[in-house]
């Protein structure tokens, strides 16, 4: 897979990241480089071989469903850029 | 009318249930509905940096048994996912969900309904997939207000989404699987079922074909029905929509529209829809979840009955006609009620008929949900047995002590039987003395009588009953008067 200017920007803009023109072609050529690098995997045969999510061998790390300690709202709200004493705030979403 | 029948609709329904737990799917935060705004809220709820999810247990148990009543495979090794976009309402920036484990694979459910030609058709709805992830806060827009306001209670609550194939061809359909749904989930405890206050939500992907085309129409979903009988019209419309749209050569945009319940049109969000790309990936947080055959023995073991399973009980246990066991079982709580009637009476047609028509006359939707019902199981056996045993009649019971019952749910049946003096005087003595008074009063009508004016029989009766101020065994005293006027 090749990225080009296209690609960098449909990705960057999923991501909400701005990349100024002149930071593009830096960009494309350090993802192209990651993924050529990247690409030496296909060289092994994985016929057979299940796909590793998780490098714990933990399994069912599950809680039981009982409430426990919650965040006061006034805690809550504290860290939020935009507020009042019971919502968070953020500018409008237009539908 | 011509012009819509050469088409057919094909329906994907995609149902989201909250799972009635106690706390979130993945923080221990209380899962209340109805809070004060951002109160059931946790570092792990919003997002914040450095904080863990831990999966609840009973979540995955509930979504277990979704699928186990729908016949589906049950996926034993579970990976959650994580599903990218950006959205207020969403703290973390991804929702975390199952992409390639599904926790139920298949699977279906029974659906019978009247098309709209009135015929009653049988089909099973097949499924595509069940699976388990989080539902996001609650976004308030107020008219005239520059900005959102966010309550994020709602966040991190657990969802089951049911994703059906698309094999559904009729509104009729889609409102018969949608509430099939809803009995199912009820029954088996794991959601309430309240689509008004979206407890449980349809999405509905529709296209159209021409009859006979195997290729699919371009699919469109709608959304914002907060009703089964929305849902349906929702479709219809849609289905006229794409019609009309393809017939005068205007091209089907696949987007998203809103259902508007005011004027019953779909319009297009007017949001720019840029190819959703989600980026699933295995959610690292998470370890992976391996349902044991143990568990899912467990789970199976802990399932409630089903709705057939009930209804076949009311037929073969209770003897019940199939049109009370049918009207019964059709809600859990209403098959609850009668089961624990029948345990303090033998009479279980008769309990059957105090449930179809007195109590469910005064049992709206809402009370039966939170099983409210207008007398407790047991004041309405005790009100049973008392016209069993011949102490008050039927229509005294129903007309006159069930609703001093309701009123006064303190005193028992009998001891209000009493104080309104209502217990039938089956005491054939003092019942002769009232016969013989009557008819004393009135010479000149027991000459009639006995000349034969049969017809006056009834007004003997009545005044006997007057007399007794209705507490005159009815079927007695006729007896006792034809006595003693054939002497």
């Amino acid at each position: 897979m090749k990225v080009d200017r296209e690609t960098l920007q449909k990705i960057a803009h999923l991501a909400r990241l701005e990349v100024r023109p002149e930071e593009e072609q830096p960009m494309i050529d350090s993802l192209n480089e990651v993924l050529t690098w990247m690409e030496q995997l296909n060289a092994v045969d994985t016929t057979g071989v299940e796909p590793l999510t998780h490098l714990s061998a933990e399994r069912n790390v599950l809680r039981e469903d009982v409430v426990g300690e919650q965040l006061p709202r006034g805690n809550a709200l504290k860290n939020a850029p935009a507020k009042d004493d019971t919502y968070f705030q953020v500018p409008k979403v237009i539908e | 009318m011509e012009v819509l029948e050469k088409y057919e609709m094909v329906i994907g329904l995609e149902v989201h249930c909250q799972l009635l737990t106690a706390t979130k799917i993945f923080a221990a935060d209380s899962n209340q509905f109805g809070s004060e705004p951002n109160t059931n809220i946790s570092v792990i709820t919003l997002g914040h940096p450095g904080t863990l999810p831990k999966l609840n247990r009973k979540a995955v148990e509930l979504a277990v048994r979704m699928g186990l009543a729908c016949r589906s495979t049950i996926t034993q090794y579970n990976l959650f996912a994580r599903k990218n976009y950006f959205y207020p309402d969403l703290p973390k920036g991804y929702q975390l969900s199952q992409d390639k484990t599904p926790v139920c694979v298949g699977g279906e459910v029974p659906v019978r309904f009247r098309d709209a030609g009135g015929q009653t058709l049988e089909k099973a709805v097949r499924l595509h997939h069940i699976h388990l992830e989080e539902d996001a806060g609650k976004s308030i827009h107020e008219a005239g207000q520059w900005d959102t306001w966010l309550d994020y209670n709602r966040a991190g609550t657990p969802l089951i989404e049911m994703v059906t194939d698309p094999v559904i061809r009729s509104g009729e359909e889609a409102a018969a699987y949608l509430t099939e749904v809803r009995r199912l989930v009820r029954y088996l405890d794991i959601c309430d079922g309240n689509m008004e206050e979206g407890s449980l939500r349809c999405d509905v992907n529709i296209s159209v074909r021409l009859k006979g085309e195997e290729r699919l129409g371009t699919k469109v979903e709608v959304k914002n029905m907060n009703s089964i009988r929305n849902v349906q019209r929702a479709i219809e419309t849609e289905f006229r929509r794409q019609i009309e749209a393809i017939e005068t050569g205007q091209p089907i945009i696949q987007e998203t529209r809103m259902f508007d319940a005011a004027t019953g049109q779909t319009a297009g969000m007017r949001v720019k829809e840029t190819m959703n790309d989600y980026r699933y990936f295995p959610d690292p947080d998470l370890s992976p979840v391996v349902i044991s055959d143990e568990w899912l023995a467990e789970i199976r073991a802990g399932m409630p009955a089903l709705p057939k399973e009930r209804y076949e009980k009311l037929l073969a246990h209770y003897g019940l006609p199939e049109y009370d066991a049918a009207l019964i079982s059709d809600a859990r709580e209403l098959a609850d009620y009668f089961e624990a009637v029948c345990t303090r009476t033998a009479n279980y047609k008769a309990a059957s008929n105090w449930i179809m028509g007195p109590v469910k006359a005064q049992t709206s939707e809402k009370n039966l949900r939170e099983q409210q019902f207008p007398l407790p199981a047991d004041k309405l056996a005790e009100l049973i047995n008392l016209v069993d045993s011949g102490q008050v009649s039927f229509s005294t019971a129903s007309q006159r002590m069930f609703p001093v019952l309701i009123e006064q749910p303190e005193k028992s049946a009998e001891q209000v039987a009493r104080e309104q003096n209502l217990l039938q005087n089956s005491n054939t003595d003092s019942l002769l003395a009232l016969v013989d008074e009557v008819l004393a009063a009135w010479p000149d009508k027991v000459k009639e009588y006995k000349k034969g004016k049969k017809g006056l029989l009834g007004l003997f009766v009545g005044e006997v009953m007057k007399k007794s101020k209705g507490s005159a065994d009815p079927k007695l005293t006729n007896e006792l008067i034809q006595k003693s006027l054939a002497l």
